[in-house]
C-alpha cells in the first residue's frame, strides 16, 4: 500500500493518530441525530431536488470526513510527524466540528428555540471553522510527499494562512445573516457588539479582495497541483495526477458557481446567472466532497490500480462534446430564433435543424476533440518521419538483439502513443517475443507452420518484418481500451517493418556466426575430452595390462633365474613409457577439471608452474563447464606465456565472480611487450566464442596483464 | 589374504587376477562396475577391495565414491583405489577418512612384490600412497623452501613417510637402524613444524595435509 508516498514505512505503528480519526468520525456522525430530528427545517433548494440538497449538504461532508480521517489516521500511525497527515487530520476535525455546530445552532436556535444553551456560540464556531481554508490549501500544497517544494510554495502557504485569518476576521464584522446549509440563510444569533465592532473595525472592506480569493482559490489549487504533477517523477507523477484531475473538475464548477457573486460578478442580478451558479455550486460541493477526498484516497492507496489517463482523456472527450452540442443547440435555436424573431418558443423546424447539423457534425467534431484529448494526456508524440529516421539512425550503431529490438519496441510505442508495442524474432521454427516496451517479464513463444505470420496474441495489429520470402520477425502494437489503431499508425508499422528486415537480418547473421563459434570451440573441447578417454582407457589401459604381464613374467624369470635381467630393462622402458603418456592424456583435457572443478585444477596448474605464482579463486558455485574450460586455458596459457617470455619473478591470479559471469586475471611483473600472436590470439577467440572479452595490456617494461570476463547464464 | 577386485577393464583385471594369485592372495570377487558392489562385499566381506577410479557409468570418479562408502559402511575391509593420473587433491581427501586405505598409480602395479606390499600393508590398518603422488607433492613450488631444509636423507626418509611405510619398513629400505629412522623422523618433524603423532595413519596425513597445503 502507499508505496510510491511512503517508500519506507517503518514497522512501528501508533496508535492515537486512529484516536483522532474516530473522534473526527464521530464528531461528523454525531450530527446525523440532530439532522434526522430536524429534517422539518430543510428548505428545498432553489432549482434542485430536496434530496440533492441532502446529498450536498449532508451526506457529502460526512462522507468526506470519513475518507480524510482515514487517510489521516493511515499516514499519521506510520509518520507521526507527516505534515500532510495533520492537514488531513485538520481538515476532518474542523468540517466534522462544523457539521456538528452549525446542527446544534439550528436545533437550539429554530427547530427548538431556547432546548439547548449557547446556540449563539455554537453558531459562530461553526461560520469560523467553515471558513477556516488554511489546512484545505496546505494539504493540497503538500500533497502527496507531505513536502513544500520550494520557495513559492512556502509563500502560498503563507498567503493561505493570511487568508484565512481574513476571512474569519472579516466575518466577525458581518454576523447577519448566518447562512447554514440546506436552510433559508437568517438565524437569530447574538453576539458581544464590541466583537462585531472590533471585527469590522479591523476588516475594513476586504469584501472584495476576499471575494475574488473565494472566486480564484479553486482553480489556482488546481494550477499549482497541475504545475507539480509537470514536475514530478514515477510514482508521485500518477498520484498527483490523480488530484489534478479532481480539483481540474472542481475547479471549473467552482467558477461557475461564483457568477452570481456580487463581489466579483457583474451578472449577480441576473436570474439565469444564479440557475447556472446554483448548479455549479451544486457540482462543485459534489466534487469536493466526494471526488476529491476520492481521487486523494486512491492515489494514496492504489493509484497504479486505475489508468487514471484514460479517464482524464474521455472526460475531456466527453465535456467537449457536451458544450459542442450545447452551444450548437442554444446557438440555432435561441440564436437564429431571435434572429428571425420567432419568438421565445421553441421553433420546430429550427429545432430539427439544429438536430440535423450536430449529428452530422459529431463524428468530425469527436475526432478532433478525440485528437486533442489524447494529446494533452499522452502529449507529443514522435511523428512517423522522425520514428523512421531515429531507428535507421539506432539501427547502424548496434548489432546486438539485446539492443535493437527493445529501443524498436521504444519507438514504435512513442511513435504510436500505444499502450504496448511489440517486436518479435524468428528464432528457427518459432516467434519469440524478444521485446516489449513497456517492458514485461514472460517471452511467449508460438511455433510456425510456414511463412506466414500467426495472429499475436493480445495485439490490436502486427506487421510481419521479411526479408524477400522469409519471415523474420513481426512487430505489433496493442492501443489503449477504447483506441482504435488508425490509418496512419498501420502506414507506420509497415514502414518500420520493411526498415527492420535489413535490421533483423544482420543480427541473425550475427547471432548464427556467435552460435557457431561456440560450437566449434565446443566441439573442440570435446574432441579433446575423447583423445583423453581414449588414451587413458585405450592405449593406456593395454600398456598397463602388458606391464602386469611383463611383471609376472620377471617375477617367474626370476624365481626360475632365467632372462630376468631383460624383462627388467624391458619393464623400466615400459613404465617410462606409461609416464609420458600419462602425463600426455593430462595435458589435453585436464580431468581434474570435470572431478574437482576450477579451482583444484587451477591449484594443480599453478603448482606445475615454474615462477612463483600467487592465486585466488573465489567462487561460490560451480560455474558452467564451458565458462570453466575456458577460465582454465585461458589461465593456463597465460601461465605458459608468462614462464616463457616474461622473465617475470611473481605472477597473480585471480577468479572472481563479477555480477553474473566470471572475471580472470593474470598478472606478472616481466618485461612486458606481449603480443598478440599464437596463444594469446587463440584465448581471445575462445573467449569471444563464450560470449567474453578479453584484453591484453603489455607495455614495455611494465608486465603483462590479462584480464578475461566470461558471461555464465 | 581374501581380495575383491573391481575395474572395467577386462585385459588388466584378468591380468591383475592372475597376479593377486601368483601373490597367494585369494580373490573372491571380481566385478567390472561398481554398482552392485556393495551387495558382494556385504555378503561376503574381503580383507581389502582393489578399486579403479574410472568406472561406468560417467568415466569420472565412481571408484573414490565407491572406496568412501566401503570404509565408512565397512571399516573392517581396507581400499586400494587404483588410478591412471597423478590427483593430489582427491589422495589427499581419501587419506582424511581414516586408515586402511591406499593409492595406486596402474603403472606401478606391475612391479608385483610392491603391489603385494601395498595390498599386504592395508590389510594390516596402514595406508599407501603412489610414490609418484608423493613425488609431485614434495616436489611443488610452495614446499621448495622448506624442503631445502632437509638433509638428502631425511628428504628419503620424508618420501617414504609419505608413501605409509612404517619406521621399520623404512628402516629396511635405508639400511638404517630404527633408533636413527626415528631420529630423522623426529627431525623432520621439527623442520617442518609438525605435531609430532606416533600413529602411523596419523603421521601420513600430518605430512600429506602440510605437503599439500
Amino acid at each position: 500500500m502507499a508505496t510510491g508516498m511512503m517508500p519506507s514505512l517503518r514497522a512501528t505503528r501508533v496508535v492515537w493518530p486512529w484516536g483522532l480519526a474516530l473522534l473526527a468520525s464521530a464528531t461528523a456522525l454525531a450530527s446525523a441525530p440532530l439532522l434526522v430530528i430536524d429534517w422539518p427545517t430543510f428548505k428545498p433548494g432553489r432549482i434542485e431536488p430536496i434530496w440533492l440538497t441532502a446529498l450536498v449538504d449532508v451526506i457529502g461532508p460526512i462522507f468526506a470526513v470519513l475518507v480524510l480521517s482515514l487517510l489521516a489516521g493511515f499516514i499519521l500511525s506510520r509518520r507521526p510527524g507527516s505534515a500532510l497527515g495533520w492537514a488531513f487530520a485538520a481538515i476532518a476535525l474542523l468540517v466534522a466540528l462544523t457539521m456538528l455546530t452549525q446542527e446544534y445552532a439550528v436545533r437550539a436556535l429554530v427547530a427548538a428555540p431556547g432546548s439547548l444553551p449557547a446556540g449563539d456560540l455554537a453558531a459562530w464556531i461553526g461560520t469560523w471553522t467553515g471558513l477556516a481554508i488554511f489546512p484545505q490549501a496546505l494539504a493540497i500544497l503538500l500533497f502527496p510527499d507531505g513536502r513544500l517544494p520550494g520557495p513559492a510554495w512556502w509563500a502560498l502557504a503563507g498567503l493561505a494562512a493570511v487568508l484565512t485569518a481574513g476571512m474569519i476576521v472579516s466575518s466577525l464584522g458581518d454576523p447577519w445573516p448566518l447562512r447554514l446549509p440546506g436552510r433559508d440563510g437568517s438565524l437569530p444569533v447574538t453576539m458581544p457588539p464590541s466583537l462585531w465592532a472590533y471585527g469590522f473595525a479591523m476588516a475594513g472592506d476586504p469584501e472584495t479582495v476576499l471575494g475574488w480569493a473565494n472566486l480564484l482559490f479553486a482553480p489556482a489549487a488546481a494550477a499549482l497541483v497541475l504545475l507539480r504533477t509537470r514536475r514530478a517523477q514515477g510514482d508521485e507523477r500518477f498520484q498527483l495526477r490523480w488530484l489534478a484531475f479532481a480539483l481540474a473538475i472542481t475547479a471549473v464548477f467552482w467558477m461557475v458557481g461564483r457568477i452570481d457573486d456580487d463581489r466579483v460578478s457583474p451578472w449577480s442580478a441576473d436570474l439565469a446567472a444564479q440557475v447556472i451558479a446554483r448548479w455549479g455550486q451544486l457540482g462543485s460541493s459534489l466534487t469536493i466532497s466526494f471526488v476529491v477526498p476520492a481521487a486523494i484516497a486512491v492515489a494514496i492507496f492504489k493509484y497504479r490500480l486505475f489508468d487514471i489517463d484514460l479517464v482524464i482523456s474521455r472526460t475531456i472527450l466527453f465535456s467537449g462534446l457536451a458544450t459542442f452540442i450545447t452551444l450548437a443547440y442554444v446557438g440555432i435555436v435561441f440564436g437564429i430564433g431571435s434572429f428571425i424573431g420567432a419568438g421565445a418558443g421553441l421553433n420546430p423546424i429550427l429545432a430539427l435543424l439544429a438536430t440535423a447539423i450536430v449529428a452530422v457534425a459529431f463524428q468530425p467534431v469527436r475526432e478532433g476533440m478525440s485528437r486533442v484529448a489524447n494529446r494533452l494526456v499522452y502529449g507529443e508524440r514522435r511523428t512517423p518521419y522522425e520514428a523512421l529516421s531515429r531507428f535507421a539512425g539506432q539501427a547502424a550503431i548496434s548489432y546486438s538483439t539485446v539492443d535493437v529490438l527493445p529501443r524498436l519496441a521504444r519507438l514504435l510505442r512513442e511513435a504510436t502513443g500505444a499502450e504496448r508495442a511489440e517486436a518479435w524474432l524468428r528464432i528457427g521454427a518459432e516467434l519469440r517475443r524478444e521485446a516489449v516496451d513497456p517492458e514485461s517479464a514472460p517471452t511467449p513463444t508460438i511455433g510456425l507452420k510456414d511463412e506466414r505470420l500467426p495472429p499475436l496474441p493480445d495485439t490490436d495489429h502486427s506487421v510481419p518484418v521479411r526479408d524477400e520470402q522469409t519471415l523474420l520477425g513481426a512487430l505489433a502494437i496493442t492501443k489503449r481500451r477504447g483506441d482504435r489503431v488508425t490509418a496512419a499508425e498501420i502506414k507506420l508499422l509497415d514502414d518500420l517493418a520493411s526498415q527492420t528486415g535489413l535490421v533483423l537480418r544482420n543480427l541473425r547473421l550475427v547471432e548464427e556466426l556467435r552460435a557457431s563459434r561456440e560450437r566449434i570451440v565446443r566441439a573442440q573441447d570435446e574432441e579433446r575430452r575423447r583423445v583423453e578417454r581414449n588414451l587413458h582407457d585405450g592405449a593406456q589401459q593395454r600398456l598397463v595390462a602388458l606391464a602386469l604381464t611383463l611383471g609376472r613374467a620377471r617375477a617367474e624369470a626370476e624365481r626360475t633365474n632365467q632372462a630376468g635381467e631383460f624383462l627388467a630393462a624391458t619393464e623400466a622402458e615400459l613404465r617410462t613409457a606409461l609416464a609420458e603418456l600419462r602425463q600426455l592424456a593430462q595435458g589435453i583435457h585436464p580431468t581434474i577439471l570435470v572431478t574437482g572443478g576450477l579451482e583444484p585444477a587451477l591449484r594443480s596448474l599453478v603448482d606445475r608452474s615454474p615462477l612463483p605464482v600467487a592465486i585466488r579463486v573465489s567462487l561460490v558455485r560451480r560455474p558452467p563447464e564451458q565458462a570453466e574450460a575456458a577460465a582454465y586455458y585461458i589461465v593456463s596459457e597465460a601461465l605458459a606465456n608468462a614462464a616463457k617470455h616474461s622473465r617475470a619473478s611473481t605472477v597473480n591470479v585471480s577468479v572472481t565472480r563479477s555480477g553474473s559471469g566470471l572475471l580472470i586475471e593474470v598478472r606478472d611483473d616481466g618485461v612486458g611487450g606481449a603480443t598478440k600472436g599464437g596463444g594469446l590470439q587463440g584465448l581471445e577467440d575462445r573467449t569471444a566464442a563464450v560470449g567474453g572479452k578479453l584484453s591484453i595490456s603489455s607495455p614495455m617494461g611494465a608486465g603483462t596483464h590479462i584480464r578475461a570476463e566470461i558471461p555464465c547464464d | 589374504m581374501r581380495l575383491t577386485i573391481v575395474d572395467d577393464s577386462t585385459l588388466f583385471r584378468e591380468g591383475l587376477v592372475r597376479v593377486a594369485r601368483d601373490l597367494g592372495f585369494d580373490v573372491v570377487t571380481q566385478v567390472s562396475d561398481a554398482q552392485s558392489l556393495m551387495e558382494l562385499i556385504r555378503a561376503d566381506p574381503p580383507d581389502v577391495a582393489v578399486l579403479d577410479i574410472r568406472m561406468p557409468p560417467t568415466y569420472t570418479t565412481e571408484g573414490l565414491a565407491a572406496a568412501r562408502e566401503v570404509r565408512s559402511s565397512l571399516p573392517s575391509v581396507g581400499v586400494l583405489v587404483l588410478s591412471q593420473y597423478v590427483d593430489t587433491h582427491h589422495v589427499l581427501e581419501l587419506i582424511s577418512s581414516g586408515g586402511r586405505i591406499g593409492y595406486l598409480l596402474k603403472d606401478h602395479v606391475g612391479d608385483i612384490a610392491e603391489f603385494g606390499d601395498a595390498v599386504r600393508r592395508i590389510a594390516a590398518g596402514g595406508s599407501v600412497i603412489d610414490p609418484d603422488v608423493v613425488a609431485e607433492l614434495v616436489g611443488r613450488r610452495r614446499n621448495r623452501e622448506a624442503i631445502e631444509e632437509l638433509t638428502e636423507r631425511e628428504r628419503e626418509v620424508l618420501h617414504l613417510m609419505a608413501q605409509g611405510r612404517t619406521n621399520s619398513a623404512i628402516g629396511a629400505r635405508l639400511h638404517l637402524s630404527p633408533k636413527t629412522v626415528e631420529a630423522h623422523v623426529r627431525s623432520i618433524f621439527m623442520k617442518l613444524q609438525l605435531e609430532p603423532a606416533d600413529d602411523d595413519h596419523r603421521r601420513v596425513l600430518a605430512v600429506l595435509t602440510y605437503l599439500h597445503a
